[in-house]
């Protein structure tokens, strides 16, 4: 291996009882040895120890890279920097020994040539790594809100609570609801760029007398959803017999009324809020002696109690209607008229008159959504709502850390479940915000001005917000606090000037030549996994044991975005018989578009080994979760028998 | 008083700020999430979990995407799991039982011992395992216990446990986990349907409450089987559908032509008079007859019941129950607070939810509780730095 000689690699090595089962440590550091690179041992069982002799190691003579290898259970101690006094932070590369080597194999010479060609491929990181400074950066005690509706308030008041200081906006002339006392209320005001990381945002707020800088340390968006207009026609809505759920600021409004109709879900399954509005309104009629029917169609119950008030409706003598088709409303001289045919009676229309029709107003999203959403450069979801809806930041967090949802305008919600909602935001932040400093790395990303052309890619698919625009336009600035080295912004630079300092090309590139190098005449299969995916399902594999050809050789990536036409064809030059691309499934991507990304560069490269005259199978591309390790293990090993197959055939 | 206990070997681990530490017992998505707020808030925190290994019943649950993710929140789980067991503030102890909690809000001494179950302990991490017996002080205790799935042979007619060809919503989550769908059913096969609210909304057992998560779970099996095998003929037989959630009412309307949605649940399911195939007994509005429809395949959506030990843990740390069995919130629908002070509730040991909402809830608990007060400065943890 070139390089490696003039660089001092150290190879730790920490093991415990379930590894030596099937992976001998001693055979493995003989053989690490072997290939010139420095070894140390460690039992892992107690960890503690392992890791002080690691960083001991590291700090007495600090070598130009370590490798740490070993079981989970030490890797989770392992530090991601280890700071070393005059030296700078060296970023260990960790090899899940056991998970993904021991357990995952059974016979022992098996185990042990797939962990000493991923200690390769890890050493080969090594020695393209580079030590990161770190700095330490403050923390600001403030958070802005920006809306000043019901959950607004809410957790303006919890954050009070929990001693932060709070800026509220308000879109309008006056809060939507009262805030709380203590909250610094900014009065039409709209927020029109943040740059900074969590922890430290720089919020520009536009004024009519000007523009507003304010630090603050988190954000939260607490927009309300609005009400359209039902799907009835304008004649019907017009009539005064016909109210607005919303117009009805009190379900008192229903006294002396004697026939009273509410119709529900015409614009689809009602929201929460609405239907226990609904009961209550349906059932206080009832107890005033109102003859009460409901046309529904899914009755929305939840909670605890949700199921309780449905049954007492039932019982209290409200005549409920579950119709297949909408209903037609006619208003005539006697009152209004609902026509509907019930699922369960059939096909008889029923004929239902009513003094008083209450009607729902369907739920939209905040009309300042799509501002919002753009100006975060957080989409919104498929129905318009803020917040996209990505398990990875639900129920509250977005891809931009810091920046958290509350209130209707980005889920549906009961009036409990704002209130729990805006308890359980007030919580991130202050958890966000309790610590005192922040140390981030001082630079992950290079960005050359000189050949940058200003066209804006690489902000717009940075979707943690790591990169703004100059307050002038003039150029970009990139936020280490806030990246998450997803790589994407690199990968997507039509002027390739963007390095990536983190895990720079040369890093992978020797990651990719010793991982497709054949062993023993055999030609490997190289997947690139990405570490929030599918190395968590090869690890749920390994824990369960189950068999996985030594041919497959992994390569780890923070996120798919990474991957490059460059890093496969440079697999399949190094020798590899096949690639398998493997990453988070599309929507299920924590930097959004990462794995998307990944995959129409992998169909890019099939196409170019078509044209080649190349088998475009031998690049392949699979979307995966981490609770898939079934799945994960049938793909790499369909690939290492379809390699073997090939070269069984190229070789007569 | 916590600090007057001698502890061997505890001395370090506990009391490290003034405050003392937070018991969360159970690690499955609740606690987890409540374990790793606290731990941001700077508490200590002791995560304990009766079986060998962390997740609860989100681990089982299997992947839902289709041609994309169909967002189930299955995986988030996983994610979690990581972040916990790296996080050196979190000290876990699996196979472990909470006996006995004496004292009070502040300074409770929590009796814990291990488990003793047959389960089998996660291989990445068998020095989680308590082996001994031991009191700790703690300032604060979260349950987070979570419940167990309904068991369907509760109702005989739906002959669970005689037809195989009966399943139920954990049976072909697990079938899905393990990559084994073509065994769900065969190729000459196609008719399946799916019963919801088995064991949901059912006030004769006691049982009247919705379980909120599955007819979202079936609704996306639905699709999963669809993409599997596109001409499967999927009929839900439902109560209400409760679909108004993120997304999820898109997520509806598409469904909308590709599932037959009858309304009405079935109450017995009965051998085919000929041939292959299962009768379900339903009600025909059309004939307003009680009539009978053929599936191959029948799937029970069960919902979910109180944890099967709830009572026993409630008796020994003396908290109030509800009706339905849940662990009893001190004021229901709002706080996170439990009959006891300085005990609180997260996910579904107190109301039935879906996995959001569990986090959710358990969020919720850790901002009840707050900052430790005499935390002394801290350095965030890094953010983005990853290891690869
Ligand atoms: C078939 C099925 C499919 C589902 N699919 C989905 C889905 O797709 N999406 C979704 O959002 N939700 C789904 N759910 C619901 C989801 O499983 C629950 O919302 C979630 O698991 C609740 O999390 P929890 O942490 O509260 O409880 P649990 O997951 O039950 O975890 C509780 C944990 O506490 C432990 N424990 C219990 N008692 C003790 C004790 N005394 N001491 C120590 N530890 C203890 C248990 O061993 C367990 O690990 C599904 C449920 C079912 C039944
Ligand atoms: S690496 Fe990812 S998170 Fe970091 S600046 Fe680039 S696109 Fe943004
Ligand atoms: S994508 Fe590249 S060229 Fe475009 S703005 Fe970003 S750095 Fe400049
Ligand atoms: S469908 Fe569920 S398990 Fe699969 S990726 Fe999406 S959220 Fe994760
Ligand atoms: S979520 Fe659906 S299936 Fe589950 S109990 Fe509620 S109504 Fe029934």
């Amino acid at each position: 291996m070139a390089n490696v000689q003039n660089k001092k690699i150290v190879v730790f090595i920490a093991h415990n009882q379930a590894m030596e089962e099937s992976l001998s440590a001693n055979a493995l550091a003989k053989e690490v040895a072997d290939r010139g690179w420095t070894v140390s041992v460690a039992a892992a069982d107690p960890e503690q120890d392992a890791l002080e002799m690691l960083l001991e190691i590291c700090r007495k003579q600090p070598p130009d890279g370590v490798v740490a290898a070993g079981p989970r259970s030490f890797l989770d101690r392992v530090p991601p920097v280890i700071e070393i006094e005059g030296y700078g932070g060296l970023r260990p590369v960790p090899v899940n020994l056991v998970e993904r080597c021991a357990f995952l194999r059974r016979a022992k010479d098996d185990a042990l040539s797939s962990a000493v060609r991923q200690i390769e491929v890890a050493a080969a990181r090594c020695v393209a790594r580079q030590p990161i400074e770190m700095v330490e950066r403050s923390i600001q005690r403030v958070a802005l809100v920006v809306g000043t509706g019901n959950s607004g308030a809410l957790v303006a008041t919890h954050l009070l609570t929990a001693g932060l200081k709070v800026i509220a906006l308000a879109y309008g002339e006056q809060p939507r609801t009262p805030m709380p006392e203590g909250a610094e209320v900014i009065a039409t005001a709209r927020l029109h760029a943040l740059s900074g990381f969590p922890g430290d945002f720089q919020a520009f707020i536009t004024r009519p007398d000007g523009t507003l800088v304010k630090r603050v340390g988190a954000v939260v968006i607490a927009q309300e959803a609005q009400r359209g207009r039902p799907s009835l026609s304008d004649a019907v809505l017009a009539d005064k017999r016909v109210i607005r759920l919303n117009d009805l600021s009190t379900s008192t409004g229903n006294q002396g009324v004697r026939s009273l109709g509410i119709l529900l879900d015409l614009g689809g399954p009602e929201s929460r809020a609405v239907s226990t509005l609904v009961q209550q309104a349906a059932l206080e009629a009832a107890a005033d002696g109102a003859t009460v029917t409901v046309f529904y169609r899914h009755m929305a119950v939840h909670g605890r109690a949700g199921q309780f008030e449905y049954d007492k409706l039932r019982e209290s003598g409200v005549h409920m209607i579950r119709y297949d088709r909408a209903p037609v409303v006619e208003p005539q001289d006697n009152g209004v008229r609902v026509s509907a045919h019930d699922m369960i009676l059939g096909e008889a229309e029923i004929n239902t008159t009513v003094e008083r029709l209450i009607v729902t107003d369907p739920v939209l999203p905040s009309p300042i959504s799509s501002e919002l959403a753009r100006l975060l450069n957080q989409p919104v979801d498929r129905e318009g709502f803020l917040q996209p809806a990505n398990v990875r930041h639900l129920p509250v967090g977005s891809p931009r850390k810091g920046v958290y949802f509350a209130g209707s305008g980005h889920r549906n919600l009961s009036e409990n479940e704002a209130w729990r909602e805006a308890v359980a935001v007030a919580g991130q932040v202050t958890a966000l915000l309790s610590a005192s400093s922040m140390l981030a790395p001082k630079a992950l990303v290079q960005h050359n001005r000189e050949v940058c052309a200003m066209c804006l890619t690489c902000l717009r698919s940075c979707y943690h917000g790591a990169i703004s625009l100059a307050e002038d336009g003039s150029t970009i600035h990139f936020e280490p606090g806030a990246c998450w080295e997803c790589g994407l912004c690199a990968s997507v630079c039509p002027q390739r000037a963007i390095t990536r300092l983190f895990s720079p090309e040369a890093e992978l590139r020797a990651a990719v030549r010793a991982a497709g190098k054949p062993m023993n005449g055999e030609a490997p299969v190289v997947a690139f996994l990405c570490q929030n995916s599918p190395v968590l399902a090869l690890e749920r594999a390994g824990r369960l044991g189950l068999q996985l050809s030594p041919r497959v050789v992994v390569v780890e990536v923070p996120c798919a975005g990474y991957i490059s036409q460059t890093e496969v064809l440079a697999a399949l030059n190094a020798g590899a018989g096949r690639v398998v691309v493997a990453a988070c499934h599309e929507d299920n991507c924590r930097s959004l578009q990462g794995s998307t990304s990944a995959r129409d560069r992998s169909g890019q490269v099939r196409s170019d080994l078509k044209a080649l005259g190349l088998s475009p199978g031998r690049v392949e591309f699979e979307g995966l979760a981490a609770n898939e390790p079934y799945r994960l293990i049938e793909i790499l090993s369909g690939a290492a028998a379809a390699t073997r197959t090939e070269q069984e055939v190229a070789h007569g | 008083m916590a600090a007057e206990i001698e502890l061997p070997g505890l001395t370090e681990e506990v009391c490290m700020n003034g405050d003392g530490d937070i018991l969360v017992v159970g690690g499955g998505v609740a606690g987890l999430t409540a374990a790793e707020t606290l731990a941001d808030f700077g508490w200590r925190v002791l995560l304990l979990e009766k079986q060998g290994h962390l997740g609860g019943h989100s681990h089982h649950w299997a992947c839902m995407a289709t041609e994309a993710c169909n967002r189930c929140s299955a995986c988030a789980v996983c994610d979690r799991l990581r972040r916990v067991t790296s996080d050196a503030r979190i000290r876990i102890r699996t196979q472990a039982r909470l006996v006995t909690l004496e004292g009070s809000d502040g300074a409770f001494i929590a009796g814990i011992e291990p488990a003793g179950n047959s389960d089998s302990v996660c291989r990445s991490h068998p020095n989680f395992v308590l082996t001994a017996a031991e009191s700790v002080p703690v300032a604060k205790v979260v349950l987070a216990t979570g419940f167990t799935p309904f068991d369907p042979s509760e109702l005989p007619l739906l002959n669970y446990e005689r037809f195989g060809a009966v399943m139920s919503t954990v049976d072909v989550d697990d079938l899905i986990l393990q990559n084994r769908l073509t065994e769900f059913i065969t190729q000459q096969e196609n008719r399946v349907a799916f019963i919801q609210c088995v064991g949901s909304r059912d006030r004769e057992r006691g049982r009247d409450y919705c379980s909120q998560f599955c007819c979202k779970t079936s609704i996306r099996l639905a699709r999963k089987l669809l993409f599997e095998r596109p001409d499967l003929q999927i009929t839900i037989y439902y109560i209400d559908l409760q679909v108004n959630r993120k997304e999820f009412r898109t997520f509806f309307s598409e469904m909308q032509g590709k599932i037959r949605f009858v309304q009405g649940t079935p109450a017995e399911i009965l051998p085919a008079e000929q041939g292959p195939g299962l009768r379900v007994k339903v009600f025909n509005p059309e004939t307003n007859q009680i009539g009978y429809e053929t599936h191959d395949r029948v799937v029970l959506a069960v919902g979910q019941t109180p944890n099967a030990g709830t009572r026993r843990l409630a008796e020994r740390l003396n908290l109030a129950v509800g009706p339905d069995g849940f662990l009893a919130l001190a004021e229901p629908g709002r706080g996170a607070r439990s009959s006891r002070p300085g005990v609180y509730l997260a996910g579904a040991c107190a109301r039935p939810s879906d996995m959001a909402d569990s986090c959710l809830q358990a969020m919720a608990v850790a901002a009840e509780i707050g900052a430790p007060v005499n935390v002394t400065a801290t350095v965030r943890p890094l953010l983005a730095i990853g290891s690869y």
